[in-house]
């Protein structure tokens, strides 16, 4: 990204985000003494969070900085049929609907930790649980590579190459490993708090700006009605399909992120859960619309970008406001520093993640069961620098061929849908069959996506979504014992 | 079942309503091919996408403040469902 916030005042911003987030995490740990006690402690924050900072954690995982760039990004390319990115993230919130209440209340009873936790609690399958896990780890690690990349870039773009890409990924990656190895998920959520409200203003203060110096929405959809009618139509056919697509595979995919689940266990109590999802279900608007508004007000500004050239939209419009005067350019300066926190914010969510799948399921279920909590942690906390350590390699040498094995996400974790939001309801659920599901969805998505195959215009995890779930259904109504299952399901308190 | 207790889930006619939203949440029965009508610059069916989008955060809010809760669980809950 392009912004003359060459030298000193780049680096400067830098620096004060970085060190605050390290300040937080530090006070966090003073605060918390006995934060590596216990799992549920270090990864839940000891299952206190209260509505504001369970609030901001489950926005900052939800939005990365990636929210703000690309999405108007798409809006200027795509016109009005990318307005889906408001109502699909309100989707996120109605599939809670569906499966939040219960969870929240088994998990607090069965103490539960991670979803690989949560599956093992419904299905008590160790094929359903380390299928999971690994689909969890895969997707969280290709989330994560998203997130290492975006830092470097937004860091060398604001710093107008001032701080080099490298430099800007070891640098926030040492911070966040820092504040997130002192107070688990309490510092997370804390800086999440931190960085989502930097987040929120220098989007705001964009908007303000783009709307004094390029005119507003109004003259903007005149100019566009001039120069490209198409993008103000409604989407036909193909378009509509592909937003129906949005809506599903972002809905439930985004819903069952390992990252955004644990949220719902870190919840204080029922009522501080309510209340920040109800929050969470109307921030598209501030956040996703607002970004839509940015990108087609784009136009005005910036009327013939191509596809290369429009991926720099907000750098370039940031730049332009800036430009104005001093109070504009502190703003854009706080709006960058509000980018690069939501993604080291992002980042963070997911490694922790990653970090307690490994420490409570792999390590503490399957290799040393018998470790103390403390030790189990430790576990985590290594191989998640080591899982950095292969992601920063591959994020410096992409792999020539199969990138896209990279790029495999929502495909992936949707396939783990099914097991834990129906395996929560339906008695009738039979283990293998779950797991074949889920084994023969993700095979399918993958190679679909890797072939860059969509028949009939529906996307590859949403193919693998409907097999998944065929296989799922046929299967349990064939092999699935209502009584045993009864049983097991009472046994855990489901029934 | 303790009739305090509440988890939309259960409730049908939640679901009959989000069905209703979810169905107009897709631009599907708007004419196509026609020219796009401007109110304040902006499409005529983008408006409403966007007031069907209010409408949906509207009743998520409401579900939520009025058909959830579970809290201070107890076996009776459980066993009536």
């Amino acid at each position: 990204m392009e912004l003359t916030f060459s030298g000193l005042s780049g680096i400067l911003v830098m620096l004060f985000y970085g060190l605050l987030m390290l300040g937080i995490g530090m006070i966090t740990y003073v605060r918390n003494k006995s934060v590596h006690s216990s799992l549920s402690e270090y990864y839940l924050g000891g299952r206190g969070l209260g509505t504001l900072v369970l609030f901001f954690t489950f926005f900052a995982t939800q939005y990365s900085g990636n929210t703000v760039i690309g999405y108007s990004a798409e809006a200027y390319r795509a016109g009005y049929s990318n307005l889906v990115s408001v109502p699909f993230f309100i989707m996120i919130i109605l599939v809670y609907l569906l499966f939040a209440p219960r969870m929240y209340m088994l998990s607090k009873k069965h103490n539960i930790v991670t979803p690989v936790d949560w599956l093992q609690l419904l299905f008590q399958s160790r094929a359903v649980s380390i299928l999971a896990a690994v689909l969890m780890l895969y997707a969280l690690a290709n989330f994560l590579l998203e997130q290492l990349v975006a830092i470097g870039q937004g860091v060398s773009g604001l710093t107008g190459g001032t701080v080099p890409y490298q430099v800007g990924v070891i640098f926030f990656i040492i911070i966040m490993v820092l504040y997130g190895w002192l107070g688990g998920m309490r510092s997370v959520a804390y800086t999440d708090t931190m960085q989502g409200i930097s987040l929120l203003l220098g989007v705001f203060l964009l908007l303000v700006g783009t709307m004094i110096y390029f005119g507003g929405i109004s003259s903007a959809g005149e100019y566009i009605q001039s120069y490209s009618p198409e993008k103000l139509g409604v989407p036909e056919g193909g378009g509509l399909v592909r937003w129906l697509n949005f809506l599903v595979l972002v809905g439930i995919g985004a819903a069952v992120y390992p990252n955004a689940i644990q949220r719902i266990f870190s919840a204080k109590s029922e009522k501080a859960l309510k209340r920040s999802l109800t929050q969470m279900s109307w921030m598209p608007f501030l956040t996703a619309g607002v970004v839509f508004i940015i990108g087609i007000i784009g136009y005005n500004a910036f009327p013939d970008l191509n596809t290369e050239e429009s991926e720099q939209l907000v750098g370039m419009m940031a730049s332009a406001v800036a430009s104005q005067n001093l109070f504009f350019y502190v703003a854009m300066i706080l709006l960058f520093g509000g980018i690069i926190a939501a993604i080291v914010s992002t980042a963070d969510s997911v490694l922790l993640t990653f970090s307690s799948i490994i420490s409570k399921d792999i390590y503490g279920r399957y290799i040393n069961p018998g470790a103390t909590d403390n030790k189990k942690i430790m576990v985590g906390k290594i191989a998640g620098v080591i899982a950095i350590g292969i992601l920063l390699i591959i994020a410096w040498n992409p792999p020539g061929t199969l990138y896209q094995i990279f790029v495999l996400k929502l495909e992936v974790l949707i396939q783990t849908a099914p097991a834990i939001i129906l395996g929560l309801y339906w008695k009738r659920s039979h283990a293998k069959s779950v797991f074949t599901g889920m084994l023969v969805g993700t095979i399918l998505a993958a190679c679909l996506t890797l072939a860059g195959l969509t028949p009939l215009g529906i996307f590859s995890g949403i193919w693998g979504l409907i097999v998944n779930l065929v296989i799922y259904i046929s299967g349990s109504l064939m092999f699935g014992k209502v009584d045993i299952e009864k049983e097991k399901m009472e046994e855990v308190g489901i029934g | 079942m303790d009739k305090k207790k509440k988890e939309p889930i259960r409730n049908y006619k939640i679901w009959i309503g989000f069905g209703i939203i979810f169905a107009l949440l897709t631009p599907w029965y708007f004419p196509s091919g026609e020219e796009p009508i401007l109110m304040f610059g902006i499409p005529l069916w983008a408006l409403v996408i966007m007031g069907v989008t209010v409408g949906l955060s509207s009743y998520i809010t409401y579900v939520i403040k009025f058909h959830w809760y579970l809290e201070e669980d107890d076996e009776q809950t459980r066993e009536g469902n």
